[in-house]
């Protein structure tokens, strides 16, 4: 069965180079363009396997989007750099699994969703 | 080799364009130079416990450095307003509070500013707010002793960039990547 990759991020050159690169690797894609296009598409049906989340867009913060995705597999792609102690603070969220920093190597992007979703 | 602490004293405000390869070592290395010195690090791609973090790592002192952190509150739950050591921007794109908070601080004394980087700061805002922005800030340093720096990563996209924000400083710096600060 295709599993599914929800991209969620601001910026339409990452989420066009992900799509791309994931959907020749297999995946479904979709893309939101902030948490909240995010929680609509979820509410509206969408069950992505994977959701790669930039932690930083316009509208609700990340922070408050997070809780109302229970059950749904998050990777957090961050821009901006935070402390040990403060990413290992972000993980704590029980569908949280993983931390990409961003500017990420997009192979390695695909590497990492492979292992999560298979 | 540029000496950072050595321009400022002719000029107040001064634009530092740096290579996005060397940025992260580059802007630390900077905080280096101004050890010692009354610091206020507005940091718009770092948390203020990021920058920290990796400057206690390289073992600089950062007794002196007062954080504006436009991050925090917006990815973690921060309860806090202002501490000893940092003040919380509501939000990156929180210009008015964010101008009204460096006024603050301009009232208590002179000190370095430290802005980094323009480069996020045109991320988060339209140009013409941040543009704005940056002529409000200098009007408000001109008007003291402080002296103000600010960071931009250089490079085919953001050059058009920098020469925008230049007519706006006394000086701008190009650190080339093989000789930094």
């Amino acid at each position: 069965m295709v599993k599914t990759i929800m991209i969620v991020d601001d910026e339409p050159d990452i989420r066009q180079t992900a799509k791309t690169i994931l959907e020749k690797s297999g995946y479904a894609v979709v893309t939101a363009i902030n948490g909240d296009d995010c929680l609509k598409k979820v509410q509206a049906g969408e069950k992505p396997d994977l959701i790669l989340m930039d932690i930083m867009m316009p509208g609700t913060p990340v922070k408050e989007i997070i809780p109302k995705l229970k059950g749904i597999k998050i990777a957090y792609l961050s821009v901006v750099r935070t402390s040990e102690a403060e990413k290992k603070d972000l993980m704590k969220g029980e569908n949280i699994i993983d931390y990409i920093q961003k500017p990420f190597d997009i192979k390695k992007l695909v590497a990492k969703v492979k292992k999560i979703v298979g | 080799m540029v000496n950072i602490k050595s321009e400022l004293l002719t000029h107040q405000i001064i634009l530092l364009a740096i290579p996005s390869l060397i940025y992260g070592e580059q802007s630390m290395k900077l905080l280096e130079t101004l050890s010692g010195e009354r610091v206020v690090y507005v940091t718009l791609n770092k948390t203020f416990q990021a920058v920290e973090e990796k400057l206690k790592k390289q073992g600089i002192d950062t007794t002196n450095i007062t954080y504006i952190d436009t991050i925090s509150k917006t990815i973690k739950d921060v309860k806090e307003k202002q501490t000893k050591k940092c003040y919380y921007l509501e939000s990156i794109s929180g210009l008015e509070e964010l101008s009204n908070v460096i006024k603050e601080f301009l009232k208590q004394g002179e000190f370095y500013l430290i802005f980094d980087s323009v480069t996020d700061l045109l991320i988060h805002n339209n140009p013409g707010r941040a543009t704005k922005f940056i002529r409000e800030t200098n009007a408000d340093i001109r008007k003291t002793n402080s002296r103000g720096i600010y960071y931009a990563l250089s490079g085919a996209i953001t050059d058009s960039l920098i020469q925008h924000i230049s007519k706006n400083v006394d000086k701008t710096i190009r650190i080339k990547s093989n000789i930094g600060l």
